[in-house]
């Protein structure tokens, strides 16, 4: 019997080698509600990735989203520097307050920095995501194509959906971080059929058939692997993709390809 | 009927059939979960019907679960549903399919059911568990005040908390009870653990939506792997990133095989030979 315990976790893990996995939603720094077992530096990170078989990893820094973005974004910086395999993840704010100075220039130079996606916290960081408050940052990020991380519960469903259409070439990644992502499909499927730049990423995404659900109806590519790493295990949304109900090709498009492909479109 | 193979073997403690009403759920059919127990390697689950925990339909509920056993019989056993809010009726019900084959425990929804797991409505069931060895599969949670109807005093998963189990415990240390989700949340876990390792017969599942990094870890620290079951909360959750959790964690090999098969082996009595009868006709 224990031969086959063995064995499948062998199979398991040789499995997640093979799929090149690229995280899209992992993070650094300790987090605000840290359980019994966090991971707060770049390298138990690392190590956890290595551990898990996860070769690359979209990182934000837990500064930015508890602190300050401004902090936590320049702290980012030189904690992933030297790793080519952690790739910057920033935190924007809405550009009147100018807390970040002109949001064009900090732009400019977080591309030069080498990074190429964004996230946004609007209910957490207390400001609106509606067009007269951040219409010109998404239009900026828009003409650039840089994608948008954003959390469920950090926005509604109708400002969403206004932000996908008001943007179309904004490629905007919903995220179900402090949520199930179960209770969301009724919401999410419209907008999948009516948003072409709307994806979804896996962390909580372990709706019983789910991510299968989702490939079968819009395709594998609007799925991005992510794990919320080290606040959830990532196994969770490993073994989602290795063992999904779809071809190797759409697991390698949700494991790696769709976030390559859109880190790769981001017009410098 | 799904051909049993040596292949297969790992138990799933705490699994659905049935619908909910406020989310979408892509595939209920039995034969589409039978394909995944295959994939995931698991040869058992054992099943209660959300009805019978979600509302007071619990005769509907134990015949759909009859149904269920009966379609894929050796891969699906069942949990009869006590309902506190029908003592005597419920308790009736138990009896009846307790005492058909297939059925293997009984489970209870305090947070559904909006009566607390210490309540002496409960009563009955702890009895005639205690009585019978019938292990028991409750619900627990931390007291979250999610999911409260506006006509409610308190959030329905106070009802729930895994430090009502203690008492129970205390008066009824022969039942085996496994706490569902190992308690919920982080406090929930904290009260879990305490209750786990003050009772010698009172464990924990992993199913559901709790899949908080290390948590497998932290778990078989504090309580040991023996006191932990696989279980993944089907049909709203998925069982392959509950069974990639265990098969990630950072434990010993003999560790998930208990979790995996082993204890929940010590707990039910899976019989493997179907004739349509125990004490009591299939119905």
């Amino acid at each position: 019997m224990k031969s086959k315990v063995k064995d499948l976790e062998k199979k398991f893990k040789e499995n997640i080698k093979s799929f090149n996995f690229f995280d899209s939603n992992c993070w650094i720094g300790r987090p605000n509600n840290p359980g019994p077992f966090y991971l707060g530096e770049v390298d138990e990170i690392k190590e956890y990735m290595s551990y898990c078989g996860i070769e690359k990893a979209l990182v934000s820094h837990t500064l930015a989203r508890f602190s300050h973005p401004k902090v936590g974004n320049e702290l980012l910086l030189k904690e992933i520097e030297g790793h080519p395999d952690l790739l910057g993840c920033f935190i924007l704010l809405p550009p009147s307050n100018q807390e970040l100075g002109l949001i064009n220039n900090y732009i400019k130079n977080m591309l030069k920095s080498g990074v190429k996606a964004v996230r946004l916290f609007p209910n957490s960081h207390n400001y609106s995501l509606k067009e007269y408050s951040c219409g010109d940052l998404l239009a900026k990020l828009e003409k650039r194509k840089i994608p948008v991380f954003i959390w469920s519960r950090e926005t509604d469903w109708n400002t969403l959906y206004e932000m996908c259409t008001n943007h179309p070439k904004l490629p905007v990644v919903l995220e179900q971080c402090d949520e199930e992502a179960y209770w969301n499909l009724r919401y999410q499927f419209p907008l999948f059929e009516k948003c072409e730049n709307l994806f979804v990423e896996t962390n909580k995404g372990h709706l019983y058939l789910g991510i299968d659900d989702i490939v079968s109806r819009f395709g594998a590519d609007r799925i991005i692997f992510g794990t919320h790493m080290p606040v959830d295990d990532p196994h969770a949304s490993v073994m989602l993709v290795t063992a999904g109900e779809f071809s190797d090709k759409e697991k390698h498009k949700i494991a790696h390809q769709n976030l390559e492909n859109l880190l790769e479109g981001v017009q410098i | 009927m799904s051909a049993i193979n040596d292949d297969l073997f790992i138990v799933d403690a705490h699994i659905h059939i049935g619908y909910m009403a406020n989310f979408y759920m892509p595939d209920n059919s039995l034969d589409k979960m039978i394909k995944i127990m295959d994939k995931c390697k698991i040869e058992i689950v054992c099943a209660s019907h959300i009805a019978g925990l979600m509302t007071h339909h619990y005769e509907y509920a134990h015949s759909e679960t009859m149904k269920a056993i009966k379609t894929f019989p050796g891969r699906i056993y069942g949990y009869a549903i006590f309902d506190p809010i029908f003592p005597e009726k419920s308790l009736d019900i138990v009896k009846r399919y307790m005492d058909m084959e297939g059925f293997i425990g009984v489970k209870i929804h305090p947070a559904g059911h909006r009566y607390p797991i210490d309540g002496k409505y409960y009563q009955p069931l702890w009895e005639y568990a205690s009585e019978n060895k019938v292990p028991i599969l409750t619900h627990t949670w931390d007291a979250t005040p999610q999911n409260t109807y506006p006509y409610e005093l308190v959030p329905p998963q106070v009802n729930a908390q895994p430090k009502l189990v203690d008492s129970v415990a205390i008066r009824y240390p022969n039942i085996k009870i496994i706490m569902a989700h190992s308690g919920g949340h982080y406090n929930g876990h904290l009260q879990a653990i305490e209750v786990v390792n003050k009772h010698q017969n009172v464990f924990v599942d992993i199913a559901g939506e709790p899949i908080g990094f290390g948590l497998i870890e932290w778990f078989v620290k504090e309580v040991g792997a023996q006191k932990i079951l696989y279980g993944s909360d089907l049909n709203w959750l998925d069982p392959r990133a509950h069974i990639g959790r265990v098969l990630g964690a950072r434990i010993e090999l003999e560790e998930k095989e208990k979790i995996l098969l082993k204890n929940a082996h010590s707990i039910f009595c899976f019989k493997k030979s179907f004739t349509g009868k125990k004490g009591g006709e299939w119905v």
